[in-house]
C-alpha cells in the first residue's frame, strides 16, 4: 500500500498527492460470518431461543491489519416493505464486552435500508478480528430470510495516529440504545397504560434521537426520576414525536442522562387492541466523569486542557 | 440538528471528562398544556386558544413543528408574549398539513423561534374534515435550563432576547385562506405582505383536493418564481414546486418580498373536478417597525 501511495504521488504530484491517503480507505459492508450463514442470508423463524451470530472484522486485508469504522446499519428481509418482520435484535461489542443496548430492540427501530440507513450515533471502530455479536429472535409472523449488514469505512495501513485516536476515544464513548429495563417486549392491552424504568449505571448516556416500532399508536411520557427532569410538558404520541430507523426523531440538542439516574417511561396504548411496542432513546454512552469545566479548573488551579477526543 | 459535544482531556494526567454544561441544554417537546395534550375539535368548529406554554424552568428555542390529527384542519399560531393581541406567526390560519410535520419528519422552521419563560404559543384549530377531529400539536425545541457555571450562556441569552422579534419564522397563505378552483378552470389568489415586515420565502407546501398548475408572481415588482425562456410566466404542475409538510419544497435561494407588496398566485385546475387549494409559503418575517 505504501508502494501504491508513492506511485500515485509520482504520477500525480502536487495537489493530487494528498488523495493518495484515500487509497488506504474503502467503503465496506460487514456481513454475518460465513460460519453463521450462507451468503449472508439468515433464515429466521419464530422461536423461543434467540439465534446468536457474529459480524467479525477480517484479520488481514491486502497484507495489512484492517480496521473498520461502523456508522450505519442496514437490512433486508424476504418480505421487506412490510412490518411483518417482527424480529428483535441485541448487539454486543464482544471484544470490549460492551452491550450496545440493555435489552433487545425491534430490527426496524435500528436497522434501516439503503436509501435511509440506520445510524450509529458514535462511529464504532473494530480492530482486526473485532467482533459484534448479535442476538436475533423472531417474535411473530412467518419465516423470513434476513440480510443484515453493518456499514462503514475500512482502513488499511491507515496513519497510526488516526487509528490510535479513534481507539482512544472508543475507550470512553460507544453507541448505545437506552431501552426500558427487564422488558423483552412491551405488550399492552387495548388502551392500557404502564410505567417502565431504565436504569443507567454504566455511564453518562446522551440521547440524540428517539425511535420506536409498534403495532399501533401509543403515547409516551419520559421522566428522569432523580431530578424530575423531563423533556416534554405532556405526552407525545408515536405519530407526532417518535421516529424509526429510517427517520429517527432527532433531538434539537442532545439529552444527557448522568450515570446512576433512572428514566421512567409511561407508555399508554392509544388503540383498542393489543399493542406490541419497542421504543428506545438512541445515542452514545460516555464512560468518564461528568464535570463542569470551570469547576475542574478551579479545583486543579490550572486550566483544563481542551483536547477534543 | 444534534450538536457534537466535546469530550475533554487533560494532557498531563490523561484524565477525561464530559463537560457537564451539556446538562444545561436539553431537547424539549413543547406540547399543548396538560391535560389537553390531545384536543378534540367538533365537526366544522373552532377550538382555541390552545396554549403551549413555556414554564419557568428555562426558555425554549422552537426549531420544528409536529402534529398528529385524525382529520384535516387549519391552524393559526400566535406568540403570547404578554402583549394583549399577541404576535401572529401567519397572515391567516394555514392547513395543518402544510405547517406541521410528523414524528418521523418534523417540519423544520427556517429559523429557531426563541420563547422565554412565561411566554407561550397559542393555537386556534378549525376542523375542515366535517367530523370530530382529535389533534395533538407540538413543537420540537431546544431548552436552555438555568446556566449554573456558564456566564456565556447568560450573554447568549441576552443577545437572543434582543433579536427575537427582529426576525421570526412566518407563514403566508391566501388572503382568503383557501382557493376553490372550478373544474378545469383558471383562478388566482393573493397574499398581501403586511406593512410591518419584509417576508423571505424559504419553502413551499400545499394541500389540495386535486392536481393543478401554478405560477407565483410578485405583483409589485413583476418577479416570477417560474420564468419561461420567452420571458413569459408559465404555470407548472403543482407536483413540481408544491411540497408537503414532511418534504416542503425548499427554494434554492430565499425569495425576499418587500413589506406591503402583493404576491399573486395563478392556478388552473387539472383534475377536472372542483379543487380546493391550501398553499403555504414558509419563510421568515423581518420586522421593519418598532421592535418589542
Amino acid at each position: 500500500m505504501i508502494t501504491t501511495n508513492r506511485l500515485v504521488q509520482q504520477i500525480a504530484p502536487g495537489r493530487y498527492a494528498p488523495r493518495a491517503e484515500l487509497i488506504n480507505r474503502l467503503p465496506a459492508f460487514l456481513s454475518i460470518n460465513p460460519a453463521d450463514s450462507v451468503d449472508s442470508v439468515l433464515p429466521v423463524a419464530v422461536t423461543t431461543t434467540p439465534l446468536m451470530l457474529n459480524f467479525t472484522q477480517p484479520n488481514f486485508m491486502h497484507d495489512h491489519p484492517s480496521y473498520i469504522m461502523l456508522e450505519n446499519l442496514v437490512f433486508e428481509d424476504s418480505s421487506d416493505g412490510t412490518a411483518s418482520n417482527n424480529c428483535s435484535i441485541k448487539l454486543t461489542d464482544s471484544g470490549y464486552n460492551r452491550d450496545l443496548m440493555a435489552y433487545p430492540l425491534h430490527m426496524r427501530a435500528i436497522f434501516g435500508t439503503a436509501q435511509l440507513p440506520g445510524v450509529f450515533y458514535e462511529p464504532l471502530i473494530l480492530q482486526a478480528n473485532g467482533n459484534i455479536r448479535a442476538q436475533i429472535q423472531k417474535i411473530s409472523g412467518g419465516s423470513v430470510n434476513l440480510r443484515p449488514y453493518l456499514v462503514g469505512t475500512e482502513f488499511f495501513d491507515e496513519d497510526k495516529r488516526v487509528v490510535n485516536a479513534l481507539l482512544e476515544r472508543k475507550k470512553f464513548v460507544s453507541p448505545f440504545w437506552l431501552t426500558p429495563d427487564n422488558v423483552t417486549l412491551i405488550s399492552l392491552a387495548g388502551n392500557a397504560s404502564a410505567n417502565y424504568i431504565s436504569q443507567n449505571g454504566r455511564g453518562h448516556f446522551q440521547a440524540s434521537s428517539i425511535v420506536a416500532i409498534s403495532s399501533g399508536n401509543f403515547s409516551l411520557e419520559l421522566l428522569e426520576t432523580k431530578t424530575n427532569r423531563t423533556i416534554m410538558n405532556g405526552a407525545i404520541s408515536q405519530t407526532n414525536g417518535i421516529g424509526n430507523a429510517n427517520y429517527p426523531h432527532e433531538f434539537k440538542t442532545p439529552f444527557t442522562i448522568p450515570r446512576g439516574f433512572d428514566t421512567r417511561w409511561k407508555i399508554t396504548n392509544l388503540t383498542g387492541s393489543t399493542n406490541n411496542i419497542y421504543v428506545a432513546l438512541a445515542g452514545k454512552m460516555y464512560e468518564c466523569p461528568l464535570r463542569h469545566i470551570p469547576q475542574v479548573e478551579r479545583d486543579l488551579m490550572i486550566p483544563y486542557d481542551k483536547v477534543r477526543l | 440538528m444534534t450538536r457534537a459535544v466535546s469530550l475533554w482531556r487533560n494532557k498531563k494526567t490523561g484524565a477525561v471528562i464530559l463537560d457537564a454544561a451539556t446538562l444545561d441544554r436539553i431537547p424539549y417537546y413543547l406540547l399543548t398544556n396538560p391535560p389537553n395534550n390531545s384536543v378534540t375539535v367538533s365537526a366544522n368548529q373552532q377550538a382555541g386558544p390552545i396554549i403551549l406554554a413555556v414554564s419557568k424552568d428555562g426558555p425554549c428555542e422552537v426549531e420544528s413543528l409536529i402534529a398528529q390529527r385524525t382529520g384535516i384542519a387549519s391552524v393559526g399560531l400566535v406568540i403570547q408574549d404578554g402583549n394583549p393581541q399577541g404576535l401572529p406567526l401567519m397572515n391567516n390560519p394555514c392547513h395543518i398539513d402544510t405547517i406541521f410535520g410528523s414524528g418521523q419528519q418534523p417540519l423544520a422552521l427556517p429559523e429557531a423561534l426563541f420563547l422565554p419563560e412565561g411566554h407561550a404559543l397559542s393555537a386556534f384549530i378549525s376542523d375542515l374534515s366535517a367530523a370530530s377531529n382529535v389533534v395533538r400539536l407540538g413543537a420540537d425545541t431546544s431548552r436552555l435550563r438555568k446556566p449554573v457555571l456558564d456566564p456565556s450562556g447568560a450573554l447568549a441569552r441576552l443577545a437572543v432576547m434582543r433579536r427575537q422579534y427582529i426576525s421570526i419564522p412566518y407563514f403566508y397563505t391566501f388572503d382568503t385562506g383557501s382557493i376553490e378552483l372550478t373544474a378545469s378552470t383558471a383562478g388566482s389568489g393573493n397574499m398581501s405582505i403586511a406593512a410591518d415586515h419584509n417576508f423571505e420565502i424559504h419553502a413551499i407546501a400545499a394541500v389540495s383536493t386535486g392536481t393543478f398548475s401554478i405560477s407565483i408572481v410578485n405583483q409589485s415588482t413583476g418577479d416570477s418564481l417560474i420564468t419561461a425562456p420567452s420571458g413569459q410566466n408559465y404555470e407548472v404542475p403543482n407536483a413540481l414546486i408544491c411540497g408537503s409538510n414532511t418534504f416542503p419544497f425548499k427554494l434554492h435561494e430565499p425569495w425576499m418580498i418587500g413589506a406591503g407588496q402583493k404576491i399573486v398566485v395563478s392556478m388552473t385546475d387539472t383534475s377536472a373536478a372542483t379543487n380546493t387549494v391550501y398553499l403555504t409559503l414558509i419563510g421568515k418575517a423581518y420586522r421593519t417597525g418598532e421592535v418589542r
